[in-house]
């Protein structure tokens, strides 16, 4: 206890360079999880889409819908979503042809005082968007029952179990509250995500396939028939399931007159190359300030035993041996460090409360302890060991004798 | 029991050879008081310095206890300055910034006594050098003569038994000198052993014998 009494002594006269760099560090160090956390982000998305059951002969596709198409036998005008689901038959028709996954349906509900998502999963989706699970199974039951089955993801149901009911409200469509009991049986991992066919473009990454936020997945064999007319279109994409590869270019050429293809093999890709280029824009920053944290603790360290070499003189006298004094100002300056090292290791823990809640705002990120060990670590590691190396080198120069001496003038 | 025998000590300074101490040979005995005199670069603090294991010697034999002091590792002279012997100096070397129980208290944070005990004992040290009412001040704020009661109960809180004093009335006024010299006399009186540097004949007629250096050598 006295010698920890004795090294926090250590730290007066210096309680303004202790804090900046415990500030620099802690900025640099979140800075540079940030930029981690986004480049495991596209990683975890591209992840996610590797792990659908959709093949090579997969296509995501943007229909277009002309006004030729738009139109009846009788020339009357159909609405967009009639001209759509038109277009959807008459793909599901086209020979080679094997499904179209379209994006669930969704339902806005309450759960405790949150809101939240509730994607209605028809059988395509279920065959080909199975999502990787923390905890439980996804789902078997397939007969209608009173409670029905759901997958819960996100911060919202990080304390319900599997196993458990839960009771969520939503609206119908006629303003009217209605609840449903549910039975959570498995749990996905975070971030929670859910297939959303919403985004078009000429470049389709992984990330964009995806709606990332709290959802509870249900299964439509398995609600009741009431729940599902409340329900609403996510997204006007779908995918096709091409049945073979034989049939591939065929079948591609006929459904390409009602939109526009993106095959899934290309999707990743183009989804691989985008992660690789988000994390060299992103890089440059966080290495800046590394370099400014580098350079901020090696200051602080030789200024912290500069102005503690002075004191040494006295402490030699009465028994302080230059090894144990030299020790004593390396624990403290490592303890900034590891000061640092904590708060990143918080903010990581806590990050998905703070994202939940709006009190930051990181965008898309994946934070994972394993980056503190991985990264932040070891690079606090070399940092720390330049600097000791360098205050040694400082140090080990002034004999205790010189010390007292100068004491002494 | 201190023993020196035929001491050399020389420095080198920019190529340039400057012989410190020459053939010193001295004993001091248990309880004694030595006064050490001599004009400046006489080697009186080199000589302060060797007896307090702050600086090494070339050739010769130092005694502490019998025990020779050559043989001594690091640890071990570390662990002699902090229990056997304690240092006043001219300019009281306090931690300015931190409190007179601070600077009472720091030998004990080099030895093994328990955390428990460390005030108390401070405490005690600073009553025994009459300064124990300002316990609680940083020591910037304390005189001349009360810095030198500080670095004295400093110097006394591991019941050492030998004193080495480099000018402790250096810096004081006639008044506080004798008041401080009257302190360094009752632990004496307890049985410390004393070796004061002094260019004060006032303070070298407190002690049983001075010795005077002349160029490295004892003349007396």
């Amino acid at each position: 206890m006295k010698h920890l009494k004795f090294i926090f002594s250590l730290y007066s006269k210096n309680w303004l360079s202790a804090i900046l760099l415990i500030f620099v560090t802690s900025v640099s160090l979140f800075t540079l999880t940030n930029a981690i956390g986004k480049y495991q982000f596209y990683h975890y998305s591209l992840d996610l889409f590797s792990s659908t059951k959709l093949n090579d002969h997969d296509v995501y596709f943007m229909p277009f819908v002309s006004e030729d198409q738009r139109k009846d036998p009788e020339s009357n005008y159909l609405s967009m979503e009639q001209a759509t689901s038109n277009a959807v038959q008459q793909i599901k028709n086209t020979a080679g042809v094997e499904a179209v996954i379209q994006s669930p349906f969704l339902i806005s509900g309450e759960y405790k005082g949150n809101s939240l998502l509730m994607a209605i999963y028809d059988r395509e989706l279920n065959e080909k968007f199975s999502l990787p699970l923390e905890t439980g199974t996804w789902f078997r039951n397939t007969a209608k029952t009173k409670n029905a089955e759901a997958i819960a993801g996100g911060y919202s149901f990080q304390n319900v179990q599997v196993g458990s009911a839960i009771h969520v409200e939503y609206k119908k469509g006629n303003g009217i509250t209605k609840e449903i009991d549910l039975k959570i049986v498995g749990k996905l991992k975070d971030p929670s995500a859910f297939p959303n066919f919403s985004l078009s473009g000429t470049t389709i990454f992984a990330d964009d396939i995806w709606k990332w936020q709290d959802v509870l997945i249900l299964n439509q064999k398995n609600l009741p028939d009431d729940v599902g007319k409340d329900a609403q279109v996510s997204g006007s994409n779908f995918f096709i399931s091409i049945r073979s590869q034989a049939n591939y270019d065929a079948a591609v050429r006929s459904i390409e007159q009602f939109g526009t293809v993106k095959p899934y093999r290309k999707i990743l890709s183009d989804s691989s190359i985008n992660a690789e280029n988000k994390i060299r824009q992103n890089l440059p920053i966080p290495l800046f300030f590394l370099f400014i944290s580098s350079m901020t603790q090696l200051s602080v360290s030789v200024l912290f035993v500069n102005k503690k070499i002075p004191e040494f003189g006295i402490y030699y006298l009465y028994g302080c041996t230059k090894f144990r004094y030299f020790c004593s100002l390396m624990i403290c300056i490592t303890a900034l460090a590891l000061v640092s090292v904590l708060i990143n290791f918080v903010m990581v823990v806590e990050c998905p409360a703070l994202l939940h809640y709006g009190i930051l705002n990181l965008g898309h990120v994946v934070f994972d302890c394993r980056q503190i060990f991985s990264f932040v670590l070891p690079y606090e590691i070399i940092s720390l060991l330049c600097s000791i190396l360098f205050c040694f080198s400082i140090f080990r120069k002034k004999t205790p004798i010189e010390l007292y001496r100068r004491l002494e003038s | 029991m201190i023993t020196l025998e035929h001491i050399y000590k020389i420095y080198y300074s920019h190529g340039v050879e400057f012989q410190a101490l020459k053939d010193v040979s001295l004993t001091i005995s248990d309880g004694d008081f030595i006064a050490i005199q001599g004009k400046s670069g006489a080697g009186k603090s080199t000589l302060l310095h060797i007896l307090g294991g702050i600086d090494d010697y070339d050739t010769g034999t130092y005694r502490f206890n019998d025990t020779n002091v050559a043989d001594f590792t690091n640890h071990q002279l570390a662990k002699l300055r902090n229990s056997e012997i304690g240092f006043v100096l001219q300019d009281f070397s306090l931690i300015n910034h931190k409190s007179v129980l601070f600077n009472a208290m720091l030998p004990l944070y080099f030895n093994k006594t328990p955390a428990k005990d460390m005030k108390p004992m401070a405490l005690n040290a600073l009553r025994l050098a009459r300064i124990e009412d300002q316990a609680k001040k940083p020591a910037n704020q304390l005189s001349g003569g009360q810095r030198q009661r500080v670095a004295i109960a400093r110097a006394i809180i591991n019941n050492p038994s030998v004193i080495l004093a480099d000018e402790p009335t250096g810096s004081l006024d006639t008044e506080t000198s004798a008041q401080i010299m009257d302190l360094l006399m009752s632990l004496n009186k307890q049985g410390i052993t004393l070796v004061v540097v002094t260019h004060d004949n006032t303070v070298a007629g407190y002690a049983h014998r001075i010795i005077t250096l002349r160029d490295g050598e004892i003349l007396s």
